[in-house]
């Protein structure tokens, strides 16, 4: 069991590496917070990439290898990470002490609501728009401007709170993934059963970035939900502890269909609908449009609820849910668009560049109804241009960029491409909340950066053999472990 | 008028930090069927890729049906069809959805001739790709790849996981078209013994360079093994056309190509007690690339 746990961590330790010191540095910064889901991300490529099946012929009892998941996956991180928010915490209070904190304020104080102009207003109404505002007094209207961070005043309560729900967050994944699915499915509750999976597994992972911050920072902050979340934290435990056999003898195994059964289905049932390039477009385009709207209405419905008052936490903001977003629309368009098998595109009579665009058109199925949501639904942009401007400057700037991601991860046939992706996808999803003040270098900025990635695309297309290697689409595709291939 | 070469490889080089292919030049006639035999690593596929643009070479060109792969690119995939291991169709859910979607991209697609393959694989359009043994999806490919009638067909491994009843058909399939249609076929493959029996003609890559070419018959008859008796080691070190296998005091054993090295040749360097023996494809492979 022991030699599984040490050979993960040698394997991940960057990925650790990185969630340890984010705890540190928050730690140290007064608002703790721990990338809880890290180590089961690594469980999960590793489930793709057929290490449990690797290892099921070393001599170690399939219970030890089951714990050893469970331990790397649940516990390890939270337990590494306390003496790290302990030391975070303790130069927190040194220099909050000697008042001189090692890190400046994050946000200073700002009025919380800027009014909408006239103009903008009337111009909504005629429109007949969905109203982006959240707040009205004295009849005058007013949209969130500023979210403010505060230090907490209690950093043992908040350090202490993180790694206890980081706890129960990673025990809730791994009990989650054990209906990860290991092959596509086949028939309508197949189908049900991946889609039910694949909509908590989207909505745990990027909840995580959503949770840990809104978590209370002092005994008074805590809530209702909060009691909630913290005594569900030893059930989910325990449900993971006792589910990781299951979880290892599923992704052990993979079952493959056996010769088909059907009678060969007459030609004329093939050579109707649609064929080419539309079917492309509206196979993979239509999808990941689609997709992208039901995240992006979900995060609204989210924050939603949150700006009710329910997350007992200050007005998260048009920045924070118009950058959540941007990040979530460029990073599904772009990591769908790596899954679509790259050599037999290639073996199509299509030129180079035409091949780029018909790419390139997966990460902007993701990105345009970003900029729907964003810019119609949300009201983000500038106040004194029209929708439709921001709309399509917005639209410009998240294609742009979603081009340069979808070609930058291309070039990357290793795990690592994830983090390459989430670094450009931060971009657009941090430049878009200030697309309001910095429209024209917002959308100056993603067009350079869609020419460059179209360049980038074009380059790896004829030169990169990194293009051409087989991909799992992350560790998150349904399909064989690539192990058994 | 002359038909141009199927393909038509000149001084091709691909370098990477720890391997190089080439500089490769090789020719394979119009309708004929080419079998490409190498050890792994020896840039079989590497060679392959370039064709179809999956990497660009570093020097030399590379013609398929006359035309350049770089500037004609779009007319060289029009004539030429793929299947390699690593092809996947997974993301278009069901085999009607890849049928469909390779039939929008090839004028010459031919419904009857694939709904006779799929019934020859043992496939069915409601398959679902993903559920597929790996085999499966090699029969997949290979339908995606023959029921377009292309003029040239280059095949990566293609009978890699596919059954003997299966790989029978396949060859048939191959051979079909290459007697019938007069098209050609340029297949890399480990199945040595069935090469030997289907394809015209056979190329042995190693370490990217390739070591051997020539009709089957032919290149398997001109190779001997010999044995010999010889005092004088240095004479028999670097000699064009000799492949030494084992050197033991005066026993030595090699394999002769004896369109470069006749026999005589190897007495008038002092062997004595020559003897030879004829070689399968298989023997030689393991002789030239050891």
């Amino acid at each position: 069991m022991n030699p599984l746990i040490l050979d993960f961590l040698r394997r991940w330790r960057w990925l650790f590496a990185i969630a340890l010191l984010i705890s540190l540095g928050t730690a140290i910064a007064g608002m703790p917070f721990l990338l809880a889901p890290a180590a089961i991300l690594g469980l999960l490529f590793d489930g793709q990439r057929g290490v449990f099946s690797a290892v099921r012929a070393l001599p170690v009892a399939r219970i030890d290898q089951a714990r050893a998941w469970w331990f790397v996956g649940v516990p390890l991180l939270p337990l590494l990470s306390l003496p790290l928010l302990a030391i975070g915490v303790l130069l927190f209070q040194q220099f909050n002490a000697t008042g001189n904190p090692p890190v400046p304020q994050l946000h200073a104080p700002a009025p919380l609501a800027a009014p909408l102009p006239a103009e903008v207003q009337a111009e909504r109404d005629r429109a007949g728009f969905p109203d982006p505002i959240q707040a009205q007094e004295n009849g005058q209207r007013f949209i969130t401007r500023v979210k403010p961070l505060t230090q907490t005043t209690a950093p043992w309560f908040a350090a202490c709170v993180q790694a206890w729900v980081a706890l129960g967050y990673a025990g809730f994944c791994f009990f989650l993934m054990q209906w990860a699915p290991t092959r596509p499915a086949e028939n309508v509750s197949e189908n049900v059963q991946q889609g039910v999976f694949g909509a908590l597994w989207g909505i745990s992972m990027p909840g995580a970035l959503i949770l840990f911050p809104i978590l209370p920072r002092s005994p008074s902050a805590v809530a209702p939900w909060h009691w909630a979340i913290f005594m569900a934290v030893p059930i989910f435990v325990a449900l993971s502890y006792f589910s990781a056999a299951e979880l290892l003898r599923r992704r052990m195994f993979v079952t493959t269909a056996k010769s088909s059964l059907h009678p060969a289905v007459p030609a004329q049932s093939v050579s109707t609908g649609l064929t080419g390039v539309p079917l492309y477009i509206v196979n993979f385009g239509g999808r990941i449009a689609l997709f992208v709207a039901l995240i992006a209405a979900a995060q609204i419905l989210v924050f939603h609820w949150m700006m009710q008052g329910n997350a007992r936490v200050s007005n998260p903001g048009l920045e924070m849910r118009v950058g959540l977003m941007g990040l979530m629309g460029l990073m599904i368009g772009a990591a769908t668009a790596e899954s679509i098998g790259m050599r037999a595109l290639r073996a199509l009579p299509l030129s180079t560049v035409k091949l780029a665009l018909l790419l390139s058109l997966i990460p902007w199925a993701g990105a345009i109804p970003t900029a729907v949501f964003s810019a119609v639904w949300c009201g983000s942009g500038d106040p004194t241009l029209s929708v439709w401007m921001n709309l399509a400057a917005q639209s410009v700037a998240l294609c742009g960029w979603a081009t340069l991601a979808f070609a930058a991860t291309m070039h990357i046939a290793g795990s690592s491409r994830l983090f390459v992706l989430m670094l450009i996808g931060m971009i657009p999803g941090v430049g878009l909340p200030f697309a309001a003040k910095y429209t024209l270098v917002f959308t100056a900025s993603g067009s350079v950066a869609g020419i460059g990635g179209f360049a980038l695309l074009v380059r790896g297309l004829r030169k990169s053999s990194a293009f051409y290697r087989p991909r799992g689409f992350f560790g998150i595709t349904p399909g064989q472990p690539s192990a058994v291939r | 008028m002359n038909t141009p070469p199927a393909l038509e490889v000149s001084a091709l080089e691909k370098h990477y930090p720890r391997f190089a292919l080439g500089p490769l030049d090789l020719i394979v006639p119009s309708g004929s069927i080419y079998g490409l035999i190498g050890p792994n690593g020896a840039g079989k596929t590497t060679l392959i890729d370039q064709i179809f643009g999956m990497g660009s070479p570093d020097a030399g060109t590379i013609r398929v049906c006359g035309l350049d792969h770089e500037h004609d690119e779009v007319a060289v995939k029009s004539c030429a069809a793929y299947v390699g291991p690593d092809l996947s169709f997974v993301a278009w859910g069901k085999i009607t959805n890849a049928i469909r979607f390779t039939r929008g991209f090839r004028p010459t697609w031919d419904d009857a001739y694939c709904a006779r393959l799929m019934r020859d694989f043992g496939i069915s359009a409601n398959d679902r790709i993903g559920t597929l043994s790996f085999g499966g999806r090699t029969k997949l490919a290979l339908l995606l790849a023959l029921a377009w009638h292309p003029q040239v067909l280059v095949l990566d491994e293609p009978t890699t996981g596919i059954d003997a009843h299966t790989k029978k058909a396949v060859f048939v399939e191959l051979l079909g078209i290459v007697r019938d249609e007069a098209r050609t076929v340029f297949i890399s493959s480990h199945q040595l013994s069935d090469l030997e029996r289907f394809a015209d003609h056979v190329g042995v890559l190693h370490k990217g360079r390739l070591v051997a070419e020539g009709a089957t018959g032919e290149l398997v008859e001109r190779h001997l093994q010999a044995e010999w008796e010889a005092e004088n080691a240095g004479a028999f070190a670097h000699v064009p056309g000799l492949t030494l296998q084992e050197h033991e005091g005066p026993r030595w054993r090699g394999v002769l190509d004896t369109m470069t090295c006749p026999l005589e040749s190897l007495q008038r360097r002092g062997a004595r007690d020559v003897r030879t023996q004829a070689l399968t494809l298989e023997e030689l492979f393991l002789a030239l690339t050891k």
